[in-house]
């Protein structure tokens, strides 16, 4: 190596050093400013209390000034971070949608647009803190509320509020899941959590199933699992106490009964007897209590922890300040008893959720990291894992020691990862495979498919809604009539048979989604449906009061994350919104991982809660 | 040329850390992080983020989290755990659980098997077809050889991929529309759909070169001296004419080695092209890095197969 040569490779890693160096964050300034005049502060109270009770006189002039100094540059900081704020969250209106983790409003109404809740960035709870106050009144006397019927009117009047009191969000559609079904294939998928295998029949003489999924498996662990793609694995490995039924009831599984307090505190749920794990062991109540608890683990940090948070104490056993969670308890081998620290009707909907998966701790400790393989896993359900590569496929065998194994007609099942919808479809119409759900398939031969009426089409329940929700911290998205004019001039018809390519939704200008207790039918729900003239009039009362004589001077930002048909769709909503109102409305699309952070930034800066 | 080799390696290694240092600053820059979202795409609440951040040692100061990364993966050979599959750790999901039990049906492995064959396919059907066209430059073998060449470079293998499944799996019902491993079927159209583009890169390439070559004086001079024109062809025209072509083969190689993302993705195979790409967008950092340096190696190797095979297609090219 010549001289220049090391000269240039040694120049080449100072520089690397140096960039490595770079990255390393500022020491947050906000925390040290306040630790610091928090300190002053003290040394200046000292001094003073000193000089009083001596009456020496002490000089704290510099002391003073110093105070005044940190103070002075706190403030600045402040100013400059709110400036950064409205600079960097400049949006207007952003989309996101939401499916429903179990069937009751609050899990849309409170988890998702409560005024503190993290998943929503209108800030209206700040903007509107009269408003904000009686949503929670509302809330939190529904929550608590045995009656069904006072609650859910409870439920709808805290909707209104958001909906039509300040029109905070524009729901667009109803959710729902697609996909192809060979006729042979026989069984439902229910609306919450995974079809089960054991109840599906294929009459096509065939024993194995072939069920692709659409995206890689995030995890077998059912305390970690959230998305749909580990939950269709994981309900076939895992019996809950109950399940799911066609209609949305729950039918035996794991436990045969269960009964409910008068005051709807205490759930006492009976389990089958002689059920056993996939390893001949039988299954008793410490390990739905075992479930639980992993769960809500401080040290797992499980997305799905807050599900379980209507049983007493459990928010403090998962924030770790609390260290057992004495509301779950077996009484006895097949007696699992829950306490909630109030009533709440939905609890019993999560019955069958994955929330009450039991767990086997000895499986877990006998193999730390590798639990989960197909060799090491451990199941109560109707299968049991053959092969479980999460990028490659899984293969399941039906479960020799299962207390139902007579009654499952599938022998196999295997779920091939398939990543691309176009080879779904091509697998499909080739015969290589049973049935997929989950948008899985192009969605111009989705469309095809709908409106030829094929018999392979099918659409399954999935309630939840897309929504655009507004920043009530924005110029002009400020304004209740300039938000009512936004949602009256969104024509959702158009955009679901257009852009967004699926007819067959339904529409809606409500929070709580079809499918849900609480939903109210087009013709009584809440919101504002398109109706342009009706846009207009909200418009110029809004132009009125604001001082704006030209339409073409509001300039609002419309952002959304560019995966899918957004771009399609949102390039349609802007041009909607321009021709309606006049107004320019500018489309911004963004990868989104950045979409999120930016979100959530946005969030902690403006402070989403009071 | 040991020598060479070894000076070679040590250059290679001062590369490589500036690639791992690179690498890292871009993933410190990027927005979002890899537990911005849960995995329903549903924004997660600041407070679990924060705490998975800590549980992975990703709130520690960048350059503490590059030491100890680096320092994990010179001492102990460990990638880090996947961020995003949590159940298992980078080199679990690129070399599977137990590599030695089954190692051809490794992801790593399949992608380097499915790269390979068509590596071979690309370059033994793409040399002769571009010294066929020289040798009948501008006359029909030539039309015919490069209208296939343009065809095979100008159809993304994306579609190319798809139109195969359309023809040989749904209309002819041949082939099956996806997997690997199950049976040798399986591999004909991911190998066709890869090796196609770079075949037709590398006919071309040999037909510029060969016809660069077969104008030069020795290759007349070979002519004069009366030797037979298979010879001439073969040793002095088509050796000299592939050392360009042999530059290309090098990143190529690594290219398909180390996994191809759209084919793997529309045939379904298991291999490790799809990290590339859904290692980037999950923000997956450790599988970041790992796939970088993984081709990083695997085209800083390449890449000195090349160069020690110049020196045998041109004595003239010496290692000192």
């Amino acid at each position: 190596m010549s001289h220049r040569k090391t000269w240039l490779a040694i120049s080449l890693l100072v520089v690397a050093a140096l960039t490595l160096a770079a990255c390393a964050p500022a020491a947050a300034p906000a925390g040290d400013a306040s630790a610091e005049i928090a300190g002053l502060q003290n040394q200046l109270a000292t001094a003073q209390a000193a000089a009083a009770a001596g009456g020496e006189a002490v000089d704290t002039t510099e002391l003073e000034n110093q105070l005044a100094t940190a103070q002075a540059e706190a403030a600045a900081a402040a100013e400059q971070a709110q400036a950064a704020q409205s600079q960097a969250c400049g949006y207007n209106t952003y989309r996101l949608g939401w499916v429903m983790d179990y069937p009751d409003p609050v899990n849309i109404v409170n988890d998702v647009f409560a005024p503190t809740s993290d998943f929503q960035y209108t800030f209206w709870g700040k903007t509107y803190p009269d408003q904000a106050a009686t949503f929670e009144e509302l809330v939190n006397a529904a929550k608590s509320d045995p009656n069904v019927d006072t609650r859910l009117a409870n439920y709808q009047a805290a909707e209104d509020i958001l909906i039509d009191e300040l029109s905070v969000v524009i729901p667009i559609f109803n959710r729902d899941r697609t996909g192809l079904r060979q006729t042979y294939v026989e069984g439902y998928y229910p609306a919450f959590g995974a079809a089960r295998f054991a109840n599906w029949d294929l009459t096509n003489g065939s024993d194995t199933l072939r069920y692709p999924v659409g995206a890689v498996v995030s995890t077998f662990d059912p305390n970690a699992c959230t998305d749909t793609t580990c939950s269709a694995v994981l309900y076939q490995v895992l019996d809950a106490p109950f399940q799911y039924t066609e209609d949305g009831g729950l039918a035996p599984l794991a436990a045969e009964s269960f009964e409910v307090s008068d005051d709807g505190l205490v759930y006492t749920i009976k389990l089958r007897e002689g059920a056993l794990w996939s390893d001949g062991e039988p299954v008793v109540a410490q390990h739905f209590v075992d479930g639980i608890k992993r769960l809500l683990s401080p040290d797992l940090a499980n997305d799905y922890a807050f599900v379980m948070f209507p049983i007493d104490g459990a928010q403090a056993y998962n924030a770790g300040e609390q260290a057992d969670l004495p509301s779950v308890v077996a009484v006895d081998d097949l007696t699992l008893q829950i306490t909630l620290s109030a009533p709440a009707s939905f609890f019993e909907s999560l019955l069958a959720f994955s929330t009450f998966h039991p767990i086997r701790l000895d499986v877990i400790e006998a193999n730390p990291d590798s639990w989960t393989a197909a060799e090491n896993f451990v199941g109560n359900g109707a299968y049991t894992f053959v092969e479980a590569d999460p990028n490659a496929g899984i293969k399941l065998a039906k479960s020799e020691t299962y207390w139902d194994a007579a009654n499952v007609s599938i022998a196999n099942v295997e779920m091939d990862v398939l990543l691309e919808p176009a080879t779904t479809l091509a697998a499909f119409d080739a015969g290589e495979i049973d049935a997929t759900t989950g948008g899985s398939i192009p969605s111009a031969d989705t469309v095809a498919r709908y409106t030829a009426n094929d018999p392979n089409f099918i659409r399954v329940a999935q309630p939840g809604i897309e929504y655009i929700g507004l920043n009530t911290s924005a110029e002009h998205t400020n304004d209740v009539n300039f938000r009512k004019a936004l949602a009256s001039a969104t024509d959702r018809r158009t955009i679901l048979d257009g852009p967004a390519g699926t007819p067959w939704r339904v529409e809606t200008t409500s929070l709580i989604p079809l499918g849900i207790a609480g939903y109210r039918e087009p013709a009584e729900a809440p919101g504002y449906p398109y109706d342009p003239e009706a846009a207009v009039a909200f418009l110029n009362e809004y132009m009125a009061s604001a001082g704006i004589t030209d339409a073409s001077e509001i300039v609002v930002e419309v952002w959304f994350n560019s995966n899918g048909t957004n771009p399609q769709v949102y390039a349609a909503v802007t041009d909607m919104w321009e021709t309606t109102l006049g107004i320019d409305a500018r489309t911004v699309g963004v990868e989104f991982a950045t979409y999120l952070d930016v979100l959530e930034q946005c969030n902690v800066l403006g402070g989403g809660g009071f | 040329m040991a020598t060479f080799i070894a000076n070679r390696l040590i250059r290679s290694v001062v590369v490589l850390f500036l690639v791992s240092v690179v690498t890292f600053t871009f993933i410190q820059l990027a927005p979002g992080g890899p537990f911005s979202a849960d995995n329903s795409m549903r924004p997660r609440p600041p407070e679990i983020e924060a705490k998975l951040m800590a549980q992975y040692g990703l709130d520690r100061p960048p350059v503490e989290q590059y030491l100890r990364y680096m320092g994990n993966l010179l001492l102990k050979g460990e990638l880090g755990p996947s961020l995003r599959q949590k159940d298992y750790t980078v080199n679990q999901l690129m070399f599977s659980r137990d590599f030695w039990a089954n190692p051809m049906q490794t992801p790593v492995m399949i992608s380097a098997t499915l790269g390979l064959i068509a590596f071979v396919l690309a370059v033994g059907t793409g040399i002769p077809l571009g010294v066929v066209s020289a040798l009948y430059r501008n006359k029909l073998p030539d039309h015919i050889a490069m209208f296939i060449s343009t065809l095979g470079i100008s159809i993304p293998n994306f579609v190319l991929g798809l139109l195969m499944i359309l023809v040989f799996a749904l209309t002819l019902g041949w082939l099956p529309v996806y997997g690997w491993g199950d049976s040798w079927k399986q591999m004909v159209m991911p190998v066709i759909t890869l090796g196609t583009g770079g075949m037709a890169l590398i006919a071309r390439l040999t037909r510029a070169s060969m016809l660069e070559v077969l104008g030069q004086d020795y290759v007349r001079t070979a002519r004069s001296k009366g030797l037979s024109e298979r010879v001439v062809m073969s040793r002095h025209a088509l050796k000299n004419s592939l050392i360009p072509v042999v530059t290309v083969l090098g990143p190529l190689l690594a290219a398909w080695l180390t996994g191809t993302f759209l084919v793997e993705l529309v045939f379904a195979v298991p291999g490790i092209g799809r990290f590339f790409v859904s290692a980037v967008t999950d923000r997956d950092y450790t599988l970041i890095m790992a796939t970088i340096l993984f081709y990083s190696v695997t085209l800083v190797l390449s890449n000195l197969a090349v160069d020690v095979l110049y020196g045998y297609l041109d004595p003239r090219i010496r290692f000192d």
